[in-house]
């Protein structure tokens, strides 16, 4: 036998040995939520209860849409037991497409009812909001008062404001809840605006900080943990609140999979995520979460729901709009 | 019987993997989607193809221009063929092509943040570049591959002319086969999304994606039959006529090769990125005293997920280069031609087809092993699977295969053939795992729960400045990459020397 064919023979033998798994009982999650933020979580999880938890994380880039996308592929058998996603839009459209199954009705109680959907398909907790990065020395940094997304089509900041792909993750979402709110003519207005003004486009909302942070751009619409991980390695950057707006603050989602393999330990999971305590562990990460449960401990520097003026959504309506907000930023922010 | 399998198993995996999974795909998308609603978002798409296809023509004539020089320099030049530590050129020389784009943009990010993923000046020459050096090996092996089968008495004529008038006359034959070249590379970049994207650009791959987040997979759909229009007819136009065999490997021997002083200038150059990108991996990945524990454990986790991930690597691309090759033997153009088809397919498209048609109806005992993800790279390597089958084929000299003819055609090709295509099959098949070591789009979908995936788990740091870590897992992936490419190199130059 030739050292070629012996080589491929022990690839063979190794391959296949490693996909042996073992008899533990196990759950799986779809994982939109940063990876370095929610393995430590998972992992805490399978210390504590024995239950092996095989996850598949997202990709910043593709935020929610990949994972989305692959449990309506799976529909006809999923593999998913528990789906944590990290907005909730795609969420409530995945619902109405009959993916997941009703949550049992303890799960996530103390969770105010602003949060959960109506007929208990999914359930959020511990939430970021869409804020602005603004890089101190410029004059974005000497900015005061109450400030808006409208605000970012003035004159000042031609070609200095940086906006991740509206298509994916947050962006996308918190494009539909203007929509949604506003209505579309104020909407178009707002994209003719930020097109105008020569907005910059980057794959993320990490890239539109680190945009900031480089100096090409002044303001960056972002997420508050994509601000705080860069905070807490010693970088300089601002954070405004869009205060005129109100805070648009997005919470992780958990929804469990309809007809899925391991529907016992899928409420284990999504029992114990749910918990005061995991809300206190995203919290003190530097994801910086925000809380839902009120009463749940925040760390110093970190934030509280209490210290905000959270916008009072209709996820529905928001959802409705996604498809459309995301089409027309596309052909006003893309297609220029 | 036996003559309708040895007939129809090189297409096998092709038919499951891509034909039927992507014609029931598109049917229920068909029948679930509004034609017209789909056709009008694609009409605003068009000028996105425009822009996706002038950043790949770019990119494509900028590569073939380097990998072009590099193999003239090769075949023309003593030098970096012979010495001690030649067998190190290959790997340094291909490093940016067998090193996952996620690794190069932990490099660039880690050393000048971000947006220099940019490059500063526009968004599209930051891809260019990266997307240029990265593919520039490849035009490289092309036509180094040529560039060292031209006819013996030929080769001797011009060792013979004094060395720069030589250079000229070799430059003057490779154009043909640069003219090819590049067009091949403009289809290969055509579908890319992953580079693109680290520099903020739009491209065909990430608008078909984008329209899948809005449940729009018919515009998918719609946008990828334009890009078939655009890939089939040019590949139909490469596909080899009917001359398929005869160039042979004739003139290895470096003697009577001039040596020409600007040529070492030009090797420093072509090394400088990569060894500067693992000077800098290395730098950024040291760890501080107090975490030497945990970048240990660290680094090793990645450099054995990449070991387990790249045994299945080896046997997916292994099989890609097998059907085709078979298919080449065969002389089979038009099945060659479908092979090429889905690499140009956006990768998420083909996952999700895979997903919805056979994942639904496998068996249980099947979820942990990563069949279909595995099924997805076997035809996403068609394009590289089919090339390296004709560059094989075409170096069986024709008097062998003519005297092939004499014995049955299955001894024929597996006694005679098999052995003769084996230089051209072994390095096609490493890098085939190479490539499939650092995909990412059809892992982040098809890959079983659990399943080790150091690029995606890279792609995945890359987003949250933790430089240290997704430093640690680079160099894991670009040692796996560059072990295997040393172990053929070490082979293949040392077995020359026994000649």
């Amino acid at each position: 036998m030739s050292i070629w064919a012996r080589v491929l023979l022990a690839s063979m033998v190794v391959f296949l040995s490693s996909c042996q798994s073992d008899s533990k009982p196990s759950v799986t999650i779809y994982c939109a939520h940063d990876r370095v933020h929610a393995e430590q979580i998972l992992d805490l999880f399978e210390d504590e209860t024995g239950i092996r938890v095989d996850a598949i994380f997202d990709t910043e880039a593709n935020k929610t849409v990949g994972l989305a996308e692959r449990l309506r592929a799976e529909r006809g058998r999923p593999r998913c037991d528990v789906h944590w996603s990290n907005e909730p839009l795609r969420s409530v459209r995945l619902s109405r497409e009959g993916l997941f199954r009703k949550m049992p009705s303890d799960l996530g109680a103390a969770i105010p009812e602003m949060w959960k959907d109506k007929s208990g398909l999914w359930c959020g907790f511990a939430g970021r909001v869409r804020v602005l990065a603004v890089q101190p020395t410029s004059p974005a940094g000497q900015w005061t008062g109450p400030v808006s997304m409208k605000q970012l089509t003035e004159d000042q900041w031609l070609g200095k404001v940086a906006l991740a792909d509206p298509r994916f993750g947050t962006t996308g979402s918190h494009l539909a809840i203007i929509r949604s709110m506003e209505g579309e003519e104020s909407y178009l207005n707002l994209l003719q605006g930020l097109q105008l003004n020569d907005v910059q486009l980057v794959s993320s909302n990490s890239a539109s900080r680190d945009r900031v942070l480089s100096g090409e751009a002044w303001i960056g619409v972002t997420d508050t943990d994509d601000i705080e991980v860069v905070r807490r390695r010693g970088e300089s950057i601002g954070e405004v609140f869009l205060s005129t707006d109100g805070d648009v603050l997005l919470p992780n989602v958990i929804a469990l999979v309809k007809g899925s393999p391991n529907p016992t330990e899928g409420e284990i999971l999504a029992r114990w995520l749910l918990s005061s305590r995991v809300e206190e562990l995203l919290a003190a990460s530097s994801s910086r979460q925000v809380p839902l449960i009120p009463g749940t401990s925040v760390p110093v520097g970190g934030l509280s729901i209490e210290d905000l003026d959270p916008l009072v959504i209709d996820w529905d309506d928001a959802a409705d709009a996604l498809p459309a907000a995301i089409q027309e930023a596309e052909r006003y922010l893309l297609d220029r | 019987m036996r003559r309708l399998l040895s007939w129809i198993w090189p297409l096998l995996p092709l038919l499951c993997g891509f034909y039927i999974p992507v014609f029931i795909a598109v049917l229920d998308d068909v029948a679930l989607g509004s034609i017209e609603v789909a056709f009008s978002s694609v009409v605003t798409s068009i000028p996105v193809i425009f822009s996706t296809a002038i950043l790949a023509i770019s990119a494509a004539f900028l590569a073939t221009l380097i990998g072009a020089v590099d193999a003239l320099l090769i075949s023309g030049v003593r030098g970096v063929t012979s010495g001690r530590l030649r067998f190190l050129w290959v790997p340094l020389l291909i490093l940016t092509f067998t090193t996952p784009p996620a690794a190069v943009a932990s490099a660039i990010q880690s050393t000048f943040g971000s947006s220099f993923l940019v490059a500063g000046v526009r968004d599209e020459f930051g891809a260019l570049i990266l997307l240029s050096l990265r593919w520039a090996p490849v035009a490289l092996a092309i036509l180094l591959g040529l560039s060292l089968t031209i006819p013996r008495e030929q080769e001797w004529a011009l060792r013979l002319l004094p060395p720069v008038k030589a250079l000229k006359v070799r430059w003057q034959l490779q154009r043909n086969w640069r003219r090819a070249c590049m067009l091949l590379l403009f289809l290969l970049m055509l579908p890319a999304a992953e580079i693109p994207s680290y520099a903020g650009i739009e491209t065909i791959s990430r608008r078909v994606m984008a329209r899948l987040t809005v449940g729009d997979g018919l515009s998918g759909w719609i946008l990828s039959a334009g890009l078939a229009g655009i890939v089939g007819p040019l590949l139909a136009w490469l596909m080899p006529g009917n001359q398929w065999w005869g160039r042979g490997l004739k003139t290895l021997s470096p003697a009577g090769l001039p040596t020409w002083k600007f040529a070492s200038g030009w090797w420093i150059l072509r090394v400088v990125p990569a060894i500067s990108l693992i000077l800098i991996l290395i730098y950024t990945a040291w760890p501080r005293a107090s975490e030497v524990e945990l970048a240990k454990s660290e680094f090793l986790s990645a450099l054995w997920n990449g070991i387990i991930e790249i045994q299945r690597a080896l046997l997916v691309s292994v099989l890609s280069v097998l059907c085709c090759w078979r298919l080449a033997v065969a002389k089979r153009k038009w099945a060659l031609w479908a092979w090429c088809l889905p690499t140009f397919l956006p990768a998420s498209l083909l996952g999700l087809s895979l997903a919805s048609t056979w994942g639904v109806h496998a068996p249980v005992f099947l979820d942990r092993i990563p069949w279909l993800l595995s099924l997805a790279h076997v035809v996403q390597l068609g394009a590289l699977s089919a090339l390296a089958g004709i560059l094989a084929v075409s170096m069986i000299p024709e008097e062998e295969a003519n005297a092939a003819r004499f014995v049955k055609p299955e001894i024929a090709c597996w006694r005679i053939f098999l052995p003769r295509s084996l230089p051209v099959l072994i390095p096609a098949s490493i890098m085939g795992a190479i490539l499939i070591l650092g995909e990412v789009e059809s892992t982040l979908l098809l890959a079983p729960p659990g399943h080790p995936s150091p690029a995606l788990e890279l792609h995945q740091l890359l987003h949250f400045r933790n430089d240290e870590q997704a430093s640690r897992l680079a160099l894991a992936l670009i040692i796996l990459s560059s072990g295997l490419t040393l172990l053929f190199s070490g082979v293949s130059l040392g077995r020359k020397d026994q000649r």
